[in-house]
């Protein structure tokens, strides 16, 4: 929770500074790139030197991905079903709205990956426009995963809140899991949470490629 | 798209070779930082075009529309194939 409102606060701060200092953006530009292939070299590392992967791979079965992969193909359908609504009002293409659906709650990478990506064909403004709406869409998720925990449980099922978490199932909402869901659901919650974690950025990339 | 899947990849390759050293964690926590900084900067190019700001209600607007059908996507995908989850 914290570390979702120190995010917005740096997208407010960098929005501020948009607003007052506009002098700067192509130095910003440039640094961004930068930066995310950075990133992207840090969240490789994180992936790869994590301790429970080997676990995970080692105990691979047909029955540990079909969760993982249940929640990412239910949140790029129904993201296109989104999309065939939301395309005519807005002006975007499905497969845009795919790109940020299938980050299943990975705000920070989606919107990054998605500004820099799809920059070369849909150009500054609809590039950032669309980061903006990664970023915004599965902050919502995460908050609502988070805050929703007691009556998802309730109204569906444990299952259904590692679900709605996504990506967060590992980390920020974990502790929501635990305690409303129960010990017995952590491992699966680790699993989704890894698996998806791995997968997304891939995801995000195709998309992107195709739109 | 092809350098952000080779660096990810070579990232990936890299921390399981380094796992064991107190140094990737660092490294790997800085990641914090680093996207901090990146979604900084995305707010700069926001808040320096006038009309991604005039647009900023409606990208929220799209936003909540968007999160609610991805999130209710996952949950119905995991609630049809619960029964088959639990009977194994």
């Amino acid at each position: 929770m914290k570390g979702s409102i120190v995010t917005i606060s740096c997208f407010i701060a960098g929005c501020a500074a948009g607003l007052y200092f506009q002098t700067g953006t192509e130095l910003v530009h440039k640094a961004s790139l930068w930066l995310l292939y950075l990133l992207m070299l840090q969240a490789g590392i994180s992936i790869g030197s994590n301790s429970q992967l080997p676990q995970i791979l080692k105990s691979i079965s047909p029955r540990l991905f079909i969760m993982p992969v249940a929640i990412i193909i239910g949140a790029i359908l129904f993201s296109a079903f989104a999309g065939l609504l939301l395309a005519p009002i807005f002006g975007r293409e499905v497969t845009q709205y795919m790109a940020v659906g299938s980050a299943c709650g990975y705000y920070s990478l989606s919107s990054l990956l998605i500004g820099n990506l799809m920059e070369p064909t849909l150009g500054v403004t609809i590039a950032a426009e669309v980061a903006t709406v990664a970023l915004l869409a599965n902050i919502f998720r995460e908050l609502f995963a988070l805050v929703a925990a007691p009556w998802i449980v309730k109204w569906f099922s444990p299952e259904a809140e590692i679900a709605a978490a996504g990506v967060t199932a590992v980390d920020v909402c974990l502790p929501a899991i635990k305690k409303w869901c129960g010990l017995d659901y952590l491992p699966a919650a680790i699993v989704c949470g890894v698996l998806i974690d791995i997968a997304t950025p891939f995801l995000i990339s195709f998309f992107c490629s195709i739109s | 798209m092809i350098e952000i899947i080779a660096i990810l990849l070579a990232g990936i390759a890299l921390g399981r070779l380094l796992h064991s050293f107190n140094s990737v964690k660092k490294f790997t926590s800085a990641m914090t930082l680093t996207v901090w900084v990146l979604i900084a900067a995305l707010g700069y190019s926001v808040g320096s075009n006038p009309y991604l700001i005039e647009h900023l209600p409606s990208l929220g607007c799209e936003s909540i529309i968007l999160g609610a059908f991805a999130t209710a996507g996952s949950m119905i995908a995991v609630s049809a194939i619960r029964r088959y989850l639990r009977k194994n």
